[in-house]
């Protein structure tokens, strides 16, 4: 009997296994036939736009390697890396400290936590553009309410936008604006440390700044990890709002590759240049998320169960 | 880990804050501008009597009436047909628009029409796209600067055999000076819509202030600058500009300003970079010395700042600007100051000023040209550019009853009608294929000259070099 009960288990579970199965692929197969039809479909054709001449008025006509020729020799395309690296350096280094910072707060015990964390996520549901109107007025020079602060303690706030010196400063400040989906991440990773972890070091006598440095910072390693990678390549593709604001100026200080790849393709319609800078910006990704990971093996501290 | 819980309340509230304080810190000269009817979008109409407070559907039903519209030898089609529109309007506009379309299908009863508008910013970007996919619409809206591109594309349809069909039409009454923009191989492929002539305007109310006599024929460029100098005082949001905006290597920067001493940006073909000449270096350093040495035109991080948001000498902060006449609406309807037109200061080489504008074109693969053409022929015709109460009609013969239901002056009229005659000109205005990219690959160059970054000559210097390269561009065959 035993063994016959065994069949009719496996059996059993071989169908709750097929069925689980078929539900799987139910339910993943929006997205997968939206991914094929809608990104990967245009993804392949970009390669083949890439190796072309297309104005978009004709059809595209065979030029070889000749867009990635142009782009070695385009001292415009190397500037915007060099942007791009500032803007992504910049915005990930901020971004990371800043919503840490946050986190840790809104982390904190207190009446009102659930109104704190609302107030602190709402900037990451105001659209692109609000963001950016609203932003254009915390800069402005004259009547900003950065330069209307400093004004208070006697210091001339800088022309912000306007300055080819502050202009990427002012986009990395503004970039940790909408960081609510990473606080969310965080406060997440935060509570999922141990309490018997700050509990076993409190009876050690470890200070408050020990127990973050030596339980806090290791245990969050893997979520930061993943933000700083995340982050990192959000920045490099980041373009919709520094069009908005500064369309790269002044004198394309903040003229970055996301940016100029779309100068390239919806300002002067050269689709096959424009293709063949998506590439570069895919290689540059791939690239600084394969250092990053081989640098993750020095600090990022996974614990095993 | 915990935190004293005031000050976490503190920093919390203090954060919550900024969005508030942000939005409180707006300037007032954003707010005046947001009240000028300037925004695109397409208002909800009711379709069988479109109108609203501005454009009323009565009155606009008794200018119909009592307009007489032009006719063609070219037939009506014998069934229903469709025909999509692609323009580009305001809010304003849109309506009269909507309301043209309503009354010609009245007349034309087997053409409806399918109008699509789409806000300025995004409108090439949209039919590019749609051009990709190998369907446009049948009438197209185009700017001066995209005509040559349609054109050598074989997008537009030339349109002399309609014309031909068209006794009626008077082509005299378009601007001469301004077709060469549509014109191809002796062909005409596009009719301008709105074309006008830069003028030098200024606010009455800052050169009354400092006693200073109002700008006129006899002015030079010279005598602009000092008096520009003379008029710039304040700073910060109290700041008056004596002239905005800064010179910029822009298409029409030739006519505007480097002809009245000689000068070029490109040579007549645009095939080659004349812009570090000494003639054009003259003019280029004059403007330089007038934005960084007098103060008196918007600095970089002005433009960057403010300029693109707030047009100065819209809101009372500029005492002079050279603007095209189709600002004349906005300024006949603002209270804020009184202001003035003057034809364009001269040079030792004499007075010139940009003719530029629009036109609608007809799509080379459409299947009803011939409505595309009955509906060209009254949209663009002196009746429908004054049915249209556009402010600056190409139709020269609508000017005057324009001007006279738009509230604008009658000197200023006989201004535009001068400048027209006179010293217009589309000569020297970027129009081929690669003018897009000679403005924006000069753009960051020059902005780098007018702070300082990099001297005059070599930065004009660098401009023909960068440039020179995709002048080839606009060898099309």
């Amino acid at each position: 009997m035993s063994g016959v009960a065994a069949v009719l288990s496996r059996r059993g579970q071989h169908t709750l296994a097929r069925r689980e199965a078929r539900r799987f692929h139910l339910f993943v197969s929006p997205w997968v036939i939206g991914f094929v039809l809608f990104t990967g479909g245009p993804i392949l054709a970009s390669i083949a736009i890439s190796f072309t001449h297309w104005n978009l008025l004709r059809s595209p006509t065979w030029a070889g390697l000749a867009n990635y020729q142009k782009m070695v020799n385009d001292p415009e395309f190397w500037d915007s890396i060099g942007n791009t690296f500032y803007f992504g350096l910049g915005a990930v280094s901020l971004g990371v400290v800043f919503t840490f910072a946050l986190a840790l707060l809104l982390n904190q015990p207190l009446r009102f936590q659930g109104l704190f964390r609302t107030v602190m996520y709402l900037p990451s549901v105001v659209s692109g553009v609000a963001t950016a109107l609203l932003w254009l007025n915390i800069l402005h020079p004259d009547f900003g309410l950065i330069n209307k602060l400093l004004a208070l303690v006697g210091v001339s706030g800088p022309p912000w936008l306007g300055s080819t010196e502050w202009a990427m400063p002012a986009l990395i400040l503004m970039s940790v604006w909408g960081a609510g989906n990473t606080i969310v991440i965080y406060l997440a990773g935060l509570q999922g440390i141990p309490k018997t972890l700050y509990e076993a070091a409190e009876i050690d006598g470890a200070s408050w700044w020990r127990r973050f440095w030596s339980v806090t910072v290791p245990m969050m390693s893997p979520v930061i990890f993943f933000n700083v990678v995340t982050g990192f390549i959000a920045s490099i593709q980041a373009y919709t709002l520094i069009l908005i604001m500064t369309e790269g100026g002044p004198a394309n200080s903040t003229m970055v590759l996301g940016l100029y790849i779309y100068r390239q393709a919806f300002v002067f319609f050269d689709m096959g240049y424009a293709a063949a800078l998506s590439w570069a910006m895919f290689l540059i990704v791939i690239v600084v998320t394969l250092i990053q990971f081989g640098l993750a093996r020095r600090w990022v501290h996974y614990e095993f169960h | 880990m915990e935190m004293n819980r005031r000050q976490m309340l503190a920093l919390a509230v203090a954060a919550a804050t900024v969005p508030v304080l942000s939005a409180c810190a707006g300037d007032t000269r954003q707010q005046r501008q947001a009240a000028a009817p300037t925004k695109s979008g397409v208002p909800t109409l009711d379709p069988n009597r479109p109108g609203n407070d501005t454009w009323p559907f009565a009155e606009a039903e008794q200018l119909n009436n009592s307009l007489t519209w032009p006719k063609t030898d070219v037939a009506d089609p014998a069934s229903k047909v469709t025909l999509t529109v692609a323009i580009t309007a305001d809010v304003i506009a849109e309506v009269r628009n909507a309301q043209f379309d309503f009354f010609f299908h009245k007349r034309h009863p087997n053409i409806e029409i399918k109008r699509e508008t789409s806000p300025f910013d995004a409108y090439l970007t949209k039919y590019m796209t749609q051009a990709a996919g190998g369907s446009m619409p049948d009438v197209i809206y185009t700017h001066y600067s995209w005509a040559q591109n349609f054109i050598a594309n074989d997008i537009f349809q030339p349109l002399d055999e309609y014309i031909a069909k068209t006794p009626e039409f008077d082509k005299q009454d378009l601007p001469v000076n301004a077709l060469g923009y549509y014109e191809r191989d002796g062909k005409l492929f596009g009719l301008p819509t709105d074309m006008a002539p830069k003028l030098l305007f200024y606010n009455k109310d800052i050169f009354d202030k400092a006693g200073e006599k109002y700008p006129d024929e006899s002015w030079t460029v010279e005598k602009m600058m000092a008096v520009a100098k003379k008029l710039t005082s304040g700073s910060g949001a109290e700041k008056i500009y004596g002239f905005t905006p800064m010179l910029l290597p822009e298409p029409d920067i030739t006519p505007r300003a480097l002809m009245q001493y000689g000068g070029r940006y490109l040579n007549a073909d645009e095939s080659a970079s004349l812009i570090s000449q000494p003639e054009a270096q003259k003019v280029m350093g004059m403007w330089l010395d007038l934005l960084n040495k007098d103060k008196a035109v918007p600095s970089l991080a002005e433009l960057n700042q403010v300029l693109a948001k707030v047009e100065p000498f819209k809101v009372g902060h500029a005492a002079m600007t050279i603007n095209g006449a189709w600002i004349l609406t906005e300024l006949a309807k603002q209270k804020a100051f009184t202001w003035g037109a003057a034809p364009t200061p001269k040079g030792p080489k004499g007075r010139f000023t940009p003719v530029i504008g629009s036109a609608l074109a007809m799509y080379a693969k459409s299947p009803q040209k011939d409505a595309a053409w009955i509906y060209l022929n009254e949209y663009l015709s002196s009746t429908g550019q004054q049915f249209r109460r556009i402010s600056a009609p190409a139709r020269q013969s609508a000017w005057k009853p324009n001007a006279e239901a738009l509230g604008i002056p009658q000197d200023v009229v006989e201004t535009v009608k001068t400048a027209m005659k006179e010293y217009g000109t589309g000569d020297g205005v970027l129009k081929l294929p690669a003018n897009k990219k000679v403005v924006e690959t000069a753009k960051p160059i020059w902005e780098r000259v007018m702070i300082g970054k990099t001297d005059l000559a070599s930065g004009l210097k660098e401009i023909t070099d960068k440039i020179t390269p995709l002048l080839a561009e606009n060898k099309i065959a």
